[in-house]
């Protein structure tokens, strides 16, 4: 018995995120699902972790990136464990790898255990193949019927059609060898992009040679136009020539009297004829440059001097026009008016300082006078009122007794009226009927009312007459005082103002230096002081116009000395010279006369005019010389293309060569694919022809026939043959019969094989089919089932029902909808009875 | 078990005359074996660019 699948394991493997566990048994197991969701990755998975590899997942798009690990797995890895059995021994597959940039760059990591022992690598890939019992490459031939495989028999190329044939009969590798050694064009190419190299340096060798020498030609023509005879041309001509340019340059190199360096009458011989050429015109070009110079120099010197001369003599002649005139004198008499005009304004200023004080002190003498005079007129007028001075004091003391007088009186007149009221007071208390100091009867209210009467008016009208009095008194008292208080301010103010008048005319006399009195006479003073003063100014006048003349005849020698100074220094440091005047003036005369001869000199160009013409001239002679030597130079070369187009040749020979070895390794892989193809054709034959008949019932087409129908490329023919008549199958027949061959073909192959492995998956296999080929399919498959492990990938609801049918053990595993988790699996027994599989934590088989 | 590139190129070389032919089978075999068919037809490129290249 062989091996057949037990458990599986996958997590983010294709399709597969989060991790799901299949428990699976002998007998048919159909994967059941829409498209998309996720059933061929399982199967997938079985074929990566035993082979490592997904035979069509080749190409630019899967370059670009990893379609093995899942997209959405968040540790960007899969893993595929796999559980075999053979009813006794149990080993163990795990495959994993991290994702990659692409599909087939990053390898994946094997282990397995056989028995108990762990094999990894290569020793676990060799150990699964050996459990196999076939070639790994052979594993779609025994176990996996693509449906690729399928879609590529259906298609309607040829080419297509064979490629997918030899998929199922295992020698799609000797189809891809022979194909990828068939580099007929590749040689082609190559070859043609030699001849053609080959041919251009030819046609270029020839065409060189023959356009360097009509180049030259054409270059001689002209320089010979040009004037120069043969002998000119020659190298030693041209040597000549250079020698004579470079004498009469260091010739004109001395008569410039330049700071250059001579050019050597050999240099051509010793550096070449175009170098020792460029040294004489740089060397002829500096000295122009240094002749330029000069003049320019030369022509400054001219200006200076002659703009010096005339400065200077324009300075002498203003200086002369001043006349002779003795600086001291002229000194001393400025000093002397000036000191005259100090004197003045001095004296000015005195006399204006004592004019303003003496019409100050006229104003306070003024004012102090009038004060006293008020004064006195206010003594004699108290003293007029009362007669003398000392009446005022007896008046005031008349006064004063008189009014004592009269309180004195008001006092006792205040006992009675005192009197009265107590009277007054006991009548209205007591009420007596007698007097009681003369004890007379009495009315008390008759004698209330006569008092009160006689008391009120009497006492009333003395009263007012003692007050009237009184105030007339005190009224009078009071003039006396104020009159006696106004006497004597009056006197002591007289006094003080008389000390201040005396104290003026003592500052009046300091100021007019004189001794005044009360009776000084201001105002002619003043009239004197005011004469004096206008005198003086006049005076001042005078010899202040003197003194401003003076300064500016001063001012107008200092301004031509220090212009003739100037001018005599400006002209002395071109001569460099320290003479003066006209001295000067006759050697700047002198300068002036050499430096316009040495101009002459230099402001002739003509010799080097002359000389850089000729320069020109022979430089044309030079670049034929170069163009000789070039020619010559690029002729030596000539072999050497000779000797790449001799390369060229051997390459296109060696190329020859390999594409002879490569076509015949070509030819001899196509003969052994057909000799294979042709022999496992004969020996599937029977059996090919056996199931295609189950699967097509065809009343006349029983049979299939697969034949090699042409060897370069490899193209078969598939025939169905019957006993009437063989016909084409792509043809005649229907995608379904073309899909029929597929399964057949693959049936066919896997019951040939010797094998260990007894799980056959299927992907997809009822595409076009209609229903009655669906139950032949069913019906084969349930027999298939009796002895092997089946699985079956398929969205078709028909060809479910029909293996229900046919089949004796029988499991549906169903997908759900897509997730970015991977699929949700439930699991159908025999009974159709289902159990949700949970894929996050169930460990559980089923 | 039987290697099947090691049959298949045992198989061509059989039908080969000449030695070195029989060497450049294997060297193209063990690439196809490593690399598949377009490290082969790499290697035949680089072959064919390398002669064209020493001219």
């Amino acid at each position: 018995m062989g091996f057949s699948i037990e458990n599986l394991s996958v997590s983010g493997f294709r399709g597969v995120n989060s991790e799901i566990q299949v428990g699976l048994q002998t007998g048919v197991t159909l994967l059941f699902g829409a498209n998309g969701s996720g059933k061929t990755s399982v199967l997938q998975a079985v074929e990566w972790v035993l082979t490592g590899s997904l035979p069509y997942m080749t190409g630019q798009d899967f370059f670009r990136e990893d379609a093995v690990v899942n997209v959405f797995n968040p540790e960007r890895n899969c893993v595929v464990k796999l559980e075999l059995t053979d009813g006794i021994n149990k080993t163990v597959c795990l495959r994993w790898r991290k994702m990659g940039k692409s599909t087939s760059r990053r390898s994946s990591s094997l282990s397995a255990t056989f028995d108990g022992t762990s094999l990894k690598g290569s020793e676990a890939q060799t150990a699964i193949e050996k459990l196999l019992g076939v070639p790994i490459s052979d594993f779609s031939k025994v176990a996996f019927l693509h449906q690729e495989s399928i879609r590529e028999l259906i298609s309607v190329d040829p080419k297509e059609r064979s490629r997918a044939i030899d998929r199922l009969l295992g020698t799609f590798e000797v189809r891809e060898l022979s194909e990828a050694l068939d580099v007929r064009r590749a040689v082609a190419t190559k070859e043609s992009q030699l001849v053609e190299r080959m041919e251009n340096l030819t046609r270029d060798k020839v065409q060189f040679t023959i356009s360097m020498r009509a180049r030259l030609n054409k270059y001689k023509d002209n320089v010979k136009a040009a004037g120069y005879d043969e002998s000119e041309l020659s190298a030693e001509g041209l040597s000549r020539t250079i020698a004579n340019l470079a004498e009469t340059t260091n010739r004109l190199v001395r008569k410039y009297n330049a700071q250059l360096l001579h050019v050597g009458a050999s240099s051509a011989k010793e550096h070449g004829a175009r170098s020792a050429l460029a040294s004489i015109e740089s060397t002829v070009k500096l000295l122009d440059r240094h002749r330029l110079k000069t003049v320019g120099e030369l022509e400054k010197r001219k200006a200076e001097i002659t703009n010096a001369s005339r400065d200077l003599a324009l300075a002498i002649q203003e200086f002369d026009s001043l006349g002779t005139t003795n600086m001291e004198e002229l000194v001393a008499q400025k000093k002397e008016v000036s000191e005259e005009v100090k004197r003045l304004d001095a004296v000015l200023a005195s006399l204006s300082q004592t004019l303003g004080s003496v019409v100050v002190l006229e104003s306070k003498f003024t004012s102090t006078r009038k004060r006293i005079e008020d004064l006195q007129a206010s003594t004699t007028r108290i003293i007029a009122k009362y007669g003398d001075k000392s009446r005022v004091t007896n008046a005031k003391v008349k006064y004063g007794e008189e009014i004592a007088a009269l309180r004195a009186a008001a006092e006792s007149f205040s006992l009675l009226i005192q009197l009265l009221s107590l009277a007054l007071e006991y009548v209205n208390s007591v009420g007596p009927e007698y007097c009681p100091v003369c004890g007379q009867a009495i009315v008390p209210a008759k004698l209330q009312v006569e008092l009160k009467g006689k008391a009120s008016s009497e006492a009333s009208a003395r009263l007012n007459a003692m007050i009237s009095t009184r105030k007339e008194l005190e009224s009078k008292l009071e003039g006396v005082k104020q009159d006696e208080i106004e006497l004597q301010t009056s006197e002591r103010m007289g006094e003080s103002e008389k000390k201040r008048l005396d104290e003026l005319l003592v500052d009046v006399s300091k100021v007019m230096n004189e001794n005044a009195t009360v009776g000084f006479d201001f105002a002619s003073r003043i009239e004197i002081i005011k004469n004096q003063m206008q005198s003086l100014n006049g005076h001042t006048v005078t010899q202040r116009t003197k003194l401003n003349e003076l300064e500016e005849r001063d001012l107008r020698l200092r301004k031509a000395s220090q212009k003739l100074r100037s001018a005599e220094r400006n002209l002395q440091s071109p001569l460099d010279s320290e003479s003066l005047g006209t001295t000067l003036l006759a050697e700047a005369a002198s300068a002036l006369s050499k430096t316009e001869e040495t101009l002459k000199v230099y402001g002739e160009s003509v010799e080097i005019d002359e000389l850089l013409a000729h320069i020109q001239r022979v430089q044309v002679v030079v670049g034929y010389q170069d163009n000789v030597e070039e020619s010559e130079a690029l002729e030596k070369e000539l072999p050497k293309v000779s000797e790449l187009i001799g390369r060229l040749e051997r390459s296109r020979g060696e190329i020859s060569k390999l594409a002879g070895s490569l076509g015949a390794i070509r030819q001899a892989a196509l003969a052994y694919g057909e000799e294979t193809v042709t022999s496992e054709l004969t020996s599937l034959g029977e059996l090919i022809s056996s199931y295609f008949s189950r699967m097509l019932g065809h009343p006349t087409f029983g049979g299939i026939r697969l034949v090699v129908e042409k060897r370069e490329p490899l193209i078969y023919s598939v025939r169905a043959e019957g006993a009437l008549a063989t016909t084409y199958i792509p043809t005649r027949f229907s995608t379904a019969q073309m899909n029929s061959v597929a399964i057949s073909l693959f049936l066919a192959s896997n019951e040939k094989m010797q094998s260990n492995f007894e799980t056959i998956m299927i992907d997809d296999p009822t595409q076009g089919m209609d229903s009655a080929h669906k139950e032949a399919l069913a019906s084969i498959v349930s027999s298939l089932g009796e002895a092997k492990q089946v699985l079956i990938a398929s969205q078709d609801e028909d060809f479910r029902e029909a293996l229900s049918r046919y089949c004796g053990r029988f499991t549906v595993l169903e997908f759900g909808q897509w997730s970015a988790d991977g699929p949700s699996i439930s699991k159908s027994d025999e009974n159709q009875k289902q159990i949700v599989i949970d894929e996050e934590t169930s460990q559980s088989h089923f | 078990m039987v290697d099947k590139y090691g049959r298949i190129c045992d198989e061509i070389s059989k039908r080969l005359p000449n030695q070195s032919d029989k060497v450049l089978l294997e060297k193209l075999v063990e690439t196809y074996e490593k690399l598949g068919r377009r490290g082969v037809e790499m290697e035949i490129e680089e072959m064919i660019e390398k002669v064209g290249a020493d001219a």
